[in-house]
């Protein structure tokens, strides 16, 4: 009898299989053969791959069910032999490893993408991979094997599958491309950490990258989860030889990563694509009877988005939880989300997260009857106000309600790993909010609050947090993920209750506990409110608080939160505190509900509007700063101008790329349509005037189009010929239109050569302007052959070359 | 596989979408509005598609001083560079492809409203769904060719290399693209604008 897997991936590194796949192939399954129904039709080919790796040292083997889901069986006629040939997969597999080794049911992705990006909702999703998983479980795996997948939401579909299916440990698997990220953007350390929350008994990563490019995968992943870790890469990376994918890592070279890795805290490694039996049997000898690495990992609270990890650490708090994206109690906002206008929320995401909120409050509590806009459920406001607010930042989510329903629904939409605002100890919903927080790995703020109301002493409150705190641990709960909030009441009410909430907080940390609080209680039915909620604050981060949930945009309060943190060592050597005085605007500017805007507002939001490529938001930033009465000539030069060279300048540091670029150009363009309507007849002053033509043969021209919309939208003006142009008509316009600059376009070998005769065109009648050129096909090289003055990739290095080849 | 390609079914994946526009596979930066305007793009993308595609197969009459000719027709390659392509080969197949005129249309209305965004986004979309029209055929095509005792070489068409674009015409013609609506314009330049015609030799595993 074998021990249960983890605990043999304590004592030792296991060793698992390789590719299936090829191997079949190589057996005799036609090209084109669904892998997975080989199980019903070629079984004893399946298990001669299985004994072929577990012959080269293969401790642990996959089933051969990696598409076997409903989704892609439908691809082969065989959705309904999901249970069959999931069955069949594991017991081939058992009868393989004869007892001596790990069966591990593979599970692949679906092969539809998750809203947004494709249709498949995220029940339909779990409820896919819980047919697979039920069957593979049932059959008697070892493990399920989750692997390749590139969506993180996806993958956690597939971990709440799995958990609600059966109790065996899962392995839990991604894949990552260029700059270590997934398809979807997300890194290996938010992967570790949300695989991990959703009960993943191992994290890893397979295919893809070669082996060297998942060490620093591992290395990252290996910083922030507790759980085992586990590496299937390929045999180096594919290259195309003839038509054929080939793996060039020998197996000596995979067995030298197999150490590399186990020195890296991995405690199972296997192949992926290209991996033989040759190569498993020169890892088993690297690794034989290795130990795991012995890892320290910090216990931390850690949250995360798509694709940023937000860390508690002892030496950096408090965590700044932003509270304005509030429907219950912001009407105008409710109203306006509930009417499809989800302007006031985005607004409000993307200035607290520049306002410096690391996390983000969502409370979609809206009474939609009482504001006369008809009731919407609350788990459907929730829904969508959690995908908005990821479609424009990348802060966690806070998810904020008391129904259980509808925090359900918010986390079924959080792509990273959230915080549920909050648990109290009623006995009704209290079980199912942690069950809820258990199957999407959420981390929990507990209020000691019950059915008998607000305890009146610290000692009250200290025992019946941590009554559901007790709950939350036996509910499988990590204690680094409990805050637990003191509960903030008015000072106008009762003058001693913000005394009675420190000392309960002074306990709570004594006992080591995690707090959070939500400030502006404190200072409700007070004149001066931001004064006392920033005095407050100090108090509590004096008395160890851990996280606030308060309003970024009072500057009293986050100046204060700066010094504080000086004071109470949470900056060391001052650093933030000294960036922030350095950053900060000489006066601060009043809070958003206090007045009317300034112009350093309506830039920052036509700033932020035109980043976030937002063509519709906008407009009604200009449109306020019409109304302060600024010249419409005015914010184009010191407002809109400026935006777009903040635009260039984060496309040169790749922070953003080109359909940004151009997004943000359209939105500058929306801008100026409404600006025109203004001028009444003034016009706006030019950089200069360029010709754009593609040449003659040629009649691709969204990439000449696109980079005419952009230099417009930089102030130039454009004469653009169109496509097709022939060199005379281009050397005609370049002397009438007195342009001073020629730009060609092509895209085919064949038209580029036209190029040349434009130039030789514009020389030969003495025309002097300059000219660059551009085009798929074009090369800096070809450019300077064919004496073209400059050379523009696409439309966003066209601007820097106009500059240069204009002097400007 | 000769004639018109029946069953065509294409999958583009997102992430060569983002790649074809300079994003990077990753989609690291593909959040916000820009990654809701290519969701949107590419489910917009596949409803305006429609693959067609047409191969005939043909047996090598002679192929030397960069010259190849196939038999039972007048249809002649003067390249160098696909001489040597198809030097092993005993017969070779051309293939046309294309997403048919509504996503090209499509692009081009937004372009003429100034939604440049949307149009790359459809463009590229475009670009990514022909070239999945014809890696379909040629899958294919390997079916039928590993069955028969052949490997495929790579593919090569008209514009690169030395096999000029003026030979688009004759591409079109010895392969009767015309029954899937692709047509060469004055210039050579096909339409619909997403599609693309290729050459591929047959290579018997014996020699």
């Amino acid at each position: 009898m074998m021990k249960p897997i983890l605990d043999a991936m304590r004592e030792r590194v296991l060793l698992g299989d390789g590719a299936m796949g090829t191997m079949l192939q190589d057996g005799g399954l036609p090209d084109g053969a669904c892998p997975e129904e080989a199980v019903l039709s070629r079984p004893a080919l399946v298990v001669g791959v299985h004994e072929r790796y577990l012959e080269a040292g293969a401790e642990v083997i996959e089933t051969d069910t990696f598409g076997a889901n409903c989704r892609k069986l439908a691809d082969y006629g065989l959705a309904g032999e999901v249970e069959r040939i999931n069955r069949e997969a594991v017991r081939l597999a058992r009868k393989a490893a004869l007892g001596k080794a790990y069966v591990a049911g593979s599970v692949g992705p679906l092969g539809a993408q998750l809203a947004p990006l494709g249709a498949l909702t995220f029940q339909e999703a779990v409820e896919a991979f819980r047919e697979q998983m039920r069957a593979l479980a049932h059959a008697g795996a070892d493990a399920l094997f989750l692997e390749t997948f590139s969506d993180i939401r996806e993958a956690k579909a597939a971990l709440v599958a799995a958990r609600e299916v059966s109790g065996i440990p899962v392995i839990a698997h991604m894949t990552f491309g260029e700059e270590n990220r997934t398809f979807s953007g997300t890194p290996p350390d938010v992967a570790a950490v949300v695989l991990t929350a959703l009960g993943a008994a191992a994290v890893g990563t397979n295919c893809s990258l070669g082996p060297e490019g998942m060490l620093p995968v591992i290395e990252a992943m290996a910083k922030v989860t507790r759980a085992h870790l586990s590496v299937f890469p390929n045999a180096g990376l594919p290259e195309l030889v003839d038509g054929k994918t080939v793996f060039r890592k020998s197996p000596a070279e995979m067995a030298a990563f197999a150490e590399r890795f186990a020195a890296a805290g991995v405690s199972l490694v296997g192949g992926c694509c290209g991996t033989t039996p040759a190569h498993i049997r020169a890892m088993a000898g690297a690794l034989a009877r290795r130990k795991p690495v012995k890892r320290a990992v910090p216990e931390r609270l850690r949250l995360c988005s798509r694709t940023r990890t937000v860390t508690l650490d002892p030496g950096n708090g408090p965590l700044v939880i932003g509270e304005r994206i509030n429907l219950s109690v912001r009407a105008s906002m409710a109203r306006a989300f509930i009417g499809d206008d989800t302007a006031p929320v985005r607004d409000a995401a993307i200035a607290q997260t520049r306002e410096g909120a690391h996390a983000l409050d969502v409370n979609a509590g809206a009474h939609g009857e009482s504001l006369g806009v008809g009731a919407v459920p609350e788990a459907d406001l929730m829904a969508r106000a959690v995908r908005v607010v990821q479609r424009c930042v990348d802060a966690p989510i806070v998810v904020d309600s008391s129904s259980p329903d509808a925090l359900a629904a918010g986390l079924r939409e959080v792509e990273g790993r959230a915080l549920i605002n909050s648990v109290t100890a009623d006995k009704e919903t209290m079980p199912r909010l942690l069950a809820i927080a258990r199957a999407y790995g959420a981390a929990i703020i507990i209020l000691p609050l019950s059915g008998k109301g607000i305890p009146e002493t610290a000692a009250r409150r200290l025992k019946l947090a941590e009554e559901v705190t007790a709950s939350a641990l036996r509910a499988g709960i990590r204690p680094e993920d409990i805050l637990i909030d003191p509960l903030v009441m008015a000072a106008a009410a009762a003058q001693d209750q913000p005394g009675v909430t420190l000392e309960t907080l002074r306990m709570l940390k004594a006992r080591g506990w995690q707090t959070v609080l939500g400030l502006s209680n404190v200072s409700h039915g007070l004149p001066e409110r931001s004064s006392l909620n920033a005095a407050f604050l100090a108090m509590a981060v004096g008395a160890g608080l851990d996280a606030v949930i308060c309003n970024p945009a009072d500057e009293l309060v986050m100046r204060t939160l700066r010094a504080a943190r000086v004071l109470a060592m949470k900056d060391a050597g001052a650093r933030e505190f000294i960036a922030g005085v350095q950053a900060a605007p000489a006066a601060p500017p009043p809070p958003e509900e206090a007045g009317a805007p300034t112009p350093a507002r309506v830039r920052e939001r036509l700033l932020a509007a035109i980043l976030a490529g937002d063509r519709d938001g906008v407009i009604p930033a200009v449109e306020e700063a019409l109304a302060q009465g600024i010249p419409p000539i005015e914010i184009n030069v010191s407002m809109l101008a400026p935006a777009l060279e903040e635009v260039g300048a984060r496309f040169e540091r790749r922070e953003i790329f080109l359909p940004q670029m151009i997004l943000a150009a359209e939105t500058v363009q929306a801008a100026f349509a409404r600006l025109r309507r203004e001028m009444k007849g003034e016009r706006m002053p030019s950089r200069g005037r360029i010709v754009m033509a593609t040449v003659l043969g040629d009649v691709h021209d969204i990439g000449k189009n696109i980079c005419c919309t952009v230099l417009e939208n930089y102030g130039y003006e454009i004469v653009d010929l169109g496509r097709n142009v022939p060199a005379e008509v281009i050397a005609e316009q370049a002397a009438a239109s007195g342009a001073n600059l020629i730009g060609l376009s092509a895209l085919m070998t064949t038209t580029m050569r036209q190029m040349e005769t434009v130039i030789a065109e514009l020389r030969r009648r003495g025309l002097t302007q300059r000219v660059m050129v551009g085009g798929a096909v074009v090369t800096p090289a070809y450019a300077r052959k064919i004496g073209a003055d400059g050379y523009a990739r696409n439309a966003g290095e066209i601007v820097r070359l106009v500059k240069r080849l204009m002097g400007s | 596989m000769s004639g018109v390609v029946t069953g065509l079914e294409i999958s583009v994946a997102p992430a060569a979408v983002l790649r074809r526009m300079g994003m990077g596979s990753s989609g690291a930066r593909g959040a916000g509005e820009i990654g809701s305007l290519i969701a949107r793009g590419i489910e917009a993308g596949r409803r305006l598609v429609a693959p067609a595609a047409v191969c005939a197969t043909i047996v090598i009459e002679r192929c030397a001083g960069g010259v190849v000719s196939f038999e039972g027709t007048g249809f002649v390659i003067r390249s160098a560079d696909v001489a040597g392509l198809l030097a092993p080969c005993a017969r070779a197949t051309l293939i046309g492809a294309t997403v048919g005129q509504g996503l090209s249309s499509a692009s081009g209305r937004l372009m003429a409203g100034k939604a440049m965004t949307e149009a790359m986004i459809l463009d590229a979309y475009g670009s990514e769904a022909v070239e999945a029209v014809v890696d379909a055929v040629v899958e294919g095509l390997g079916r039928e060719a590993g069955a028969a005792g052949f490997t495929l070489t790579r593919r090569f068409s008209p514009g690169y290399g030395d096999w000029p674009l003026s030979s688009q015409p004759g591409v079109l013609d010895a392969l009767g693209a015309a029954r899937i609506g692709i047509a060469a314009g004055p210039e050579c330049i096909l339409a619909p604008e997403k599609s693309v015609t290729a050459v591929l030799g047959w290579v018997s595993r014996d020699t």
